[in-house]
């Protein structure tokens, strides 16, 4: 349907490119005919680029990226990831920034193992094109936790990123709560998030309850001081640990931090003894 | 134990000497295990039992002077002891004593005996007892004569480097050719450019190999290559390069049973120290662990454990995302301090603290794009959870590592530099964090026999559209905390390098002469007596 549509409709209609972005086969046969298509002029993709319908924007930028230097957007349509150094975790670490808009529309319409799909938001990360929306509308679809995981991350410092930790914080995987956790102590509008920061706190896995902690005592949220002392007694190790770096960053572990003393985590040890000599 | 005669017929006993009795000593056997393949026919040369070219032995001799000692009738008996099956005793091209042979043996030479002594594996020791016989067959004079192979020993940052290693890649989007420019400069023939397409554009040369060497009495010694389990892309790398006569290759822990850990990033060794009146000759050997997942594979710590002369320690590498020791320590030399060297650590707070003194104006667009998007300095300085984030790394695990290698190496303040560093959380990867500056510590020490020490780190690219290194402020600053002795390179390794999670360290290698120190003056690390 959408084929049909840009095959009569189009040149000039943002509509059109917006369709486009949203196909789900064919994708490589109606892009070929977009950038083919002389009614398409220059000035007329020019004008769109900024479009406040990122679909629309970040067509006319691929449109306009395969007119330039068909070759080189192919390249970046087919570059294979590099291990990087860790363990299991992939980077594209060339690659041209002009054609990150090339590597997005890989994550849209290029069927990719997660591994692929994970670096290419990476290597997207660096973008000058705010692909924020683009990432948001993926985070509500995309059925990898891995990949969900990446987008979170790359949201946090957007302005979609409020929306995009609120997603995560709701996340059924674990890794992406514990980076929307964490994350959120990014924002200085993170107390936005208070609420759900304070039902992290209840997470079944601590890295979320550790995370949630951490991020209510970087952004100073002092109200939320009661709610950590109960972490304290924790089981795991790394909540105990930031809950009372928490209540320290709220100036509220004076009087908790003695009972850690003698915790079997050296690094709790370490830090209740700093608070109660201070 | 069997009773063979060494040598039967023509053997007469020596003339005697009534004059100054000769001493009945003789000096201890320190060799090599013989396991690299001087007739490069694939298999150890232990197995052989004696090959063309074979350079492994180590001789003992019993003087002519001692053998003009013994009056007539009188014998030596010679009882080796000990790991019996993994030393043998050569003489005249045959083995006498030890696998394959007896254990004793007596003789009445006329003229010295060159013996030689082989082992089959690390540390394989063993006594050889010599008995000064009269004729009657009554011990007159004893003396044992300790046999003890070599441990496998790893190079240390101030032993000389001969020869830098690095991958060359050149693929659409992926190149590091200013990185390579940068050391074929410096180093010329003593740089080797390794084609990246024979290893799939594997750059991590670090991390699959780790080089160290086999030692003996009088400057013996055999490179070793420890090709680590990592097996990625370079897995046949150490096999291509290195191998056969005087360079095995060998392999410890499980292939396919790797951990992050494993990699030879996380593998290093700090040069000599003494420890609370303990000396490590040769240096102690320290690797990262970081909870029940990141562990180096059990038979690799058992290895390092069980060669003792360069004990290993561990330090918690568990912030890290990649999770190797290099990434926040490195020594370098330093000839005008006590020890000789200085400690290099990446010091989160240090960090912090020079950041905060810099411009909040000052514009650093290398950091804008991927993968840090920083747009300025003041950026970095109002972003409180990167600055949470460094204040945590630097209390829960910089400062505890660095009393860790204070009390391993008998280390003071005085002996640490605290290089600049900030670490940021890394996408993909939870918690755990990179260097967001590249990580000067990360670094080569190529210390060519009498030349200046070079130093090759990654370029902070701290400054300004059309700047240069020597606008940079970050290089001004790590050069002036560094010793002055040092000519330091700050190779471009942005791309290829830092933006996926490694720095300069991680992409090369280096083979180095092993040191003057002779290890076997730590062989009260052993467990024994000298």
């Amino acid at each position: 349907m959408f084929f049909t549509l840009i095959t009569t409709v189009l040149a000039g209609e943002p509509q059109a490119l917006a369709d486009l972005t949203e196909l789900t086969t064919g994708y490589g046969t109606a892009l070929s005919r977009v950038v083919n298509d002389p009614d398409w002029t220059e000035e007329s993709l020019e004008s769109l680029v900024t479009d406040p319908d990122w679909r629309v924007a970040h067509q006319a930028r691929v449109v306009l990226a395969w007119r330039a230097d068909g070759v080189r957007a192919a390249d970046h349509w087919t570059l294979p990831p590099m291990p990087s150094r860790a363990q299991g975790l992939a980077r594209f670490p060339g690659g041209a920034e002009a054609y990150d808009m090339v590597f997005l529309d890989r994550l849209l319409h290029a069927d990719e193992p997660p591994q692929t799909r994970a670096a290419l938001i990476e290597a997207c990360h660096r973008s000058v094109f705010d692909e924020s929306d683009a990432f948001y509308e993926l985070l509500l679809e995309e059925p990898s936790a891995l990949v969900r995981e990446n987008l979170v991350y790359s949201l946090i410092r957007t302005e979609r990123g409020l929306e995009g930790l609120r997603l995560g914080l709701e996340d059924e995987d674990l890794g992406v709560r514990q980076v929307a956790a964490r994350g959120v102590s990014a924002r200085t509008d993170g107390r936005l998030l208070q609420p759900e920061l304070l039902l992290a706190l209840q997470d079944s896995a601590p890295e979320v309850r550790a995370g949630a902690a951490r991020s209510l005592g970087v952004l100073q949220l002092t109200a939320t001081a009661s709610a950590l002392v109960p972490l304290l007694q924790d089981v795991d190790a790394e909540v105990r640990l930031h809950a009372l770096r928490a209540l320290d960053r709220l100036g509220a572990a004076d009087v908790h931090a003695p009972e850690l003393g003698t915790d079997p985590d050296p690094r709790v040890q370490r830090l209740s003894t700093k608070i109660t000599g201070r | 134990m069997l009773l063979l005669p060494l040598l039967a017929a023509g053997c007469s006993g020596g003339l005697g000497n009534q004059a100054d009795p000769i001493p009945w000593e003789f000096d201890d056997v320190f060799g090599i295990p013989n396991l690299d393949d001087d007739n490069e026919d694939g298999d150890e040369d232990w197995g052989d039992k004696g090959v063309e070219g074979e350079n492994d032995f180590v001789p003992f001799s019993v003087s002519q002077e001692i053998v003009d000692s013994l009056e007539d009738g009188e014998s030596i008996r010679l009882t080796l002891d000990g790991d019996v099956d993994d030393i043998r005793v050569w003489l005249n091209g045959s083995v006498r004593l030890g696998d394959g042979a007896s254990e004793e043996g007596e003789i009445s030479p006329a003229n010295a005996l060159e013996f030689e002594v082989e082992f089959s594996e690390f540390l394989a020791e063993g006594s050889l007892t010599l008995d000064r016989l009269d004729s009657e067959g009554a011990v007159s004079e004893t003396a044992t004569v300790r046999l003890v192979a070599s441990p496998m020993l790893f190079n240390h940052h101030l032993q000389s480097a001969e020869q830098v290693y690095a991958i060359e890649v050149d693929y659409f989007g992926y190149e590091n050719s200013a990185f390579i420019s940068g050391y074929q400069d410096a180093l010329g023939e003593n740089f080797t450019a390794v084609d990246g397409d024979d290893y799939n554009g594997d750059v991590w040369l670090q991390d699959e190999i780790e080089f160290g060497y086999m030692a003996g009495a009088n400057q013996q010694h055999v490179d070793v290559v420890f090709d680590t389990i990592r097996d990625r892309d370079l897995d046949q790398f150490a096999e291509d390069y290195f191998g056969g006569p005087d360079f095995p290759v060998m392999v410890w822990g499980q292939g396919g049973r790797a951990t992050g850990q494993d990699y030879g990033g996380n593998l290093e060794i700090s040069p000599p120290v003494t420890v609370d009146g303990v000396d490590y000759p040769v240096g102690r050997f320290y690797y990262g662990e970081g909870g029940n997942f990141y562990q180096v594979n059990e038979d690799v710590q058992d290895m390092l454990a069980d060669m003792k002369v360069q004990d290993p320690f561990t330090l918690d590498i568990s912030f890290l995302c990649v999770g190797h020791v290099d990434e926040f320590t490195s020594f370098v030399p330093d000839s005008t301090s006590e020890k000789g060297f200085k400690l290099l650590i990446g010091d989160a707070m240090v960090g912090l603290e020079w950041v905060d003194s810099i411009d909040s104006s000052m514009q650093i667009p290398q950091y804008q794009g991927r993968p840090h998007q920083l747009n300025s300095v003041g950026q970095i300085q109002s972003d409180n959870a990167l600055r949470a984030l460094q204040e945590e790394l630097q209390e829960d695990y910089i400062e505890p590592n660095i009393e860790i290698l204070k009390a391993e190496l008998g280390l003071t303040e005085d002996d640490i530099i605290r290089i600049p560093a900030l670490y940021e959380e890394v996408q993909g990867c939870g918690s755990a964090t990179a260097a967001l500056i590249p990580g000067t510590v990360n670094l080569i020490v190529a210390n060519l026999e009498g030349e200046t020490p070079m130093i090759f780190t990654a370029d902070p690219f701290f400054r300004g559209t059309g700047e240069t290194q020597e606008d940079d402020i970050f290089i001004a600053e790590v050069e002036a905390m560094l010793p002055a002795e040092l000519d330091i390179y700050w190779l471009d390794d942005w791309d290829a390098y830092h933006a996926a999670l490694g720095e300069v360290h991680c992409g090369s290698n280096v083979v180095r002469t092993p040191p003057k120190q002779d290890w076997s003056q730590g062989l009260a690390l052993l467990g024994e007596d000298e």
